[in-house]
């Protein structure tokens, strides 16, 4: 009787504290299952916490952080890939695969994800939502706010900003509603995919991009040096004629896949190229 | 005088429609405007629509849709046999995976004229085992099980090779290669493609007489002085040169091999050498036409241009072998 009395005490005991303990403490053997939250964690979590990141953490195009990456083992985002680690939790992006998360949950591993951020804001929220997941709220703010103000330093008004178009493998491009569109504009530039109607993502067919005739394309090759009719598409001869050569801003693919601190860098260098080609033109 | 009408009026089909490529894009172009501008001043925006974008896109459909009028009325004059054609017995598709080993790989980087003999060689190899395959005298059947192995493995080929390809867009453009595709390409592509082309057209040239004699059949044709063993080689390198450029350049564009020749064979009187020029001019037409309705097709994303011609042809494929059925019994 006394026996039973204290196994349900203690029983209760250990239900109370662990639950309690685990809201506050925070995980320990965090598993990544996704490019993007690969960086957020190596940014923001002590290294001791990251159990596994994504295996394109290993690939220096998509990567920022590979070399860091370097340290930890990878998944190809499988369950059976990802139980071996012993998750105390996992977090996924926006388009996991969604039996892959259920069954997880089903197996008791607290899973979170993490969406695409559209904006600089949802950039910010995204930080701030992983620090506070790994338990590194302060770390996360200071960031944001180191962010924001080389942001504010670098985004200045400018009177008649000039065409730029984002263009990718099969002429793939963003319009104002995305990420990327909003760093050209802080970075003075005017999109012209948005001439075309184009908001947040769409392609561009060649012709309508000579007509538009923007001053420069940018283009952020991810496995540059490779063959494929997409990528082949930024050699055409129409776009090396003399009348429209535009100036082709190269940003490396693994600044522009993933959001982090990395991208105030991208907005300088896009101005400093702004400056440098309208540098003459404009008083 | 009816062959010439015939001949005429198809010039004139092929003339209509090449000009009628040149006007239909995103945007309706002003095309004298345009033509006068790239004459005068080659900085106009019209004036580089026109000669980079449309002018290659009209170039390489006209003659990417000879070639194949071409060498499927060739291959079916040469077999005797209604069905064959370049894509049906599996030629296309060895080109194919030649283009792709040398495209995707980055073999082509440092001398451009790989592009077009690795697609040669394909198309020459596969031509040249269904050869030994199905032996002289094929049967239908025997070349058409033929082809489908053939194709069956070329596919299986090129989907693999595309998948372990270094780009990470290769695995998307099987499609490309499969159903063939205009959009897009550049003169650099036009006149990479056009001496192979114009060397398999000549060696086609004469052969006409060679296959007038061969359909009286192989005896018959060597004792009125035909060597057929040349004539079977001729055949088999112009395919493979003008074949191979053509795949190279646009992928597999289907059943306009088949079609073209055979709807054409009733006007000329069943003379196989009255046919080659004809098919020629039939297979442009309808290469142009196809590639004109994917333009007018509202569409997402670009529709590729075999898919027209594969909805007008397989049909008729179908219609072929029913009838055939029926005349055996």
């Amino acid at each position: 009787m006394v026996f039973r009395f204290s196994l349900w005490l203690s029983l209760f005991l250990m239900l109370f504290s662990g639950g309690s303990g685990a809201e506050n403490a925070p995980p320990q053997r965090i598993v990544s299952m996704n490019l993007c939250v690969d960086q957020l964690l190596i940014l923001l979590a002590e290294p001791q916490q990251i159990a596994a990141l994504t295996q394109l953490a290993h690939d220096p195009d998509a990567s920022y952080y590979y070399q860091k990456a370097l340290a930890y083992p990878t998944n190809k985002g499988l369950a059976e890939e990802v139980l071996p680690f012993k998750p105390d939790l996992v977090i996924a992006g926006e388009y996991a695969h969604v039996a892959t998360v259920q069954l997880l949950k089903k197996l008791g591993i607290p899973v979170e994800t993490l969406p695409i951020p559209n904006s600089l804001n949802e950039v910010f929220n995204n930080i701030r939502r992983i620090g506070e997941l790994v338990g590194q709220p302060e770390r996360a703010t200071t960031i944001i706010q180191q962010m924001q103000q080389r942001l504010a330093q670098a985004s200045a008004p400018v009177s008649n900003a000039p065409l730029v178009v984002v263009y990718e493998a099969n002429g793939y491009t963003v319009g104002d509603a995305s990420l990327r569109g909003e760093i050209l504009h802080q970075a003075g530039w005017q999109n012209a995919a948005t001439q075309l109607g184009i908001n947040s993502y769409g392609q561009i067919a060649l012709e309508d991009l000579i007509r538009l005739k923007p001053l420069a394309l940018i283009d952020s090759p991810y496995r540059a040096g490779t063959y494929s009719r997409a990528q082949a598409l930024l050699a055409h001869r129409a776009l090396k004629s003399s009348a429209f050569s535009p100036h082709i801003i190269q940003i490396p693919s693994k600044l522009t896949i993933c959001e982090g601190p990395w991208l105030i860098d991208v907005i300088e260098q896009l101005q400093a190229e702004r400056l440098k080609l309208t540098v003459g033109t404009t008083p | 005088m009816r062959y010439s009408l015939l001949v005429a009026l198809l010039s004139a089909l092929v003339l209509t429609l090449f000009i009628s490529s040149l006007m239909i894009g995103r945007n309706p172009l002003p095309i004298w405007q345009a033509a006068q501008a790239s004459l005068h001043d080659t900085s106009s925006i019209v004036a580089i629509i026109l000669t980079e974008i449309r002018l290659p896109r009209a170039l390489i459909g006209l003659s990417v849709g000879a070639t194949l009028g071409l060498c499927g009325a060739a291959m079916q004059g040469l077999l005797r046999n209604p069905l064959a054609s370049p894509d049906l017995i599996g030629s296309a598709s060895g080109a194919a995976l030649g283009a792709i080993i040398v495209l995707y790989y980055g073999w082509q980087a440092n001398f451009s004229y790989l592009l077009p003999l690795a697609s040669m060689v394909g198309a020459l190899l596969t031509t040249l085992l269904i050869f030994v395959l199905t032996g002289r005298s094929a049967g239908i059947t025997t070349l058409i099980l033929a082809g489908v192995a053939i194709n069956a493995l070329m596919g299986a080929m090129m989907s693999l090779l595309l998948n372990l390809a270094p780009s990470p867009y290769a695995m998307r453009e099987l499609v490309l290669w499969t159903l063939g595709d205009l959009t897009d390409r550049s003169m650099d592509d036009f006149w990479l493609m056009l001496p192979f082309t114009v060397l398999g057209w000549l060696l086609l040239l004469g052969i006409g007489h060679g296959l007038r004699a061969l359909s009286l059949g192989e005896q018959t044709a060597s004792t009125l002085g035909v060597q057929t063993l040349w004539l079977r080689w001729r055949i088999l390198l112009a395919i493979a040169f003008a074949l191979g450029a053509a795949v190279a350049t646009t992928g597999m564009i289907g059943f306009v091999g088949l079609v073209v020749p055979h709807l054409l064979r009733p006007l000329v009187q069943y003379d196989p050498a009255r046919l080659l020029p004809v098919s020629a001019l039939g297979g442009a037409a309808l290469v142009l036409a196809a590639d004109i309705g994917v333009r007018l097709i509202p569409s997402e994303s670009t529709l590729q241009v075999g898919v027209l011609t594969a909805l007008v042809g397989a049909p008729f494929f179908l219609h072929l072998i029913l009838r055939s059925r029926y005349e055996q019994i």
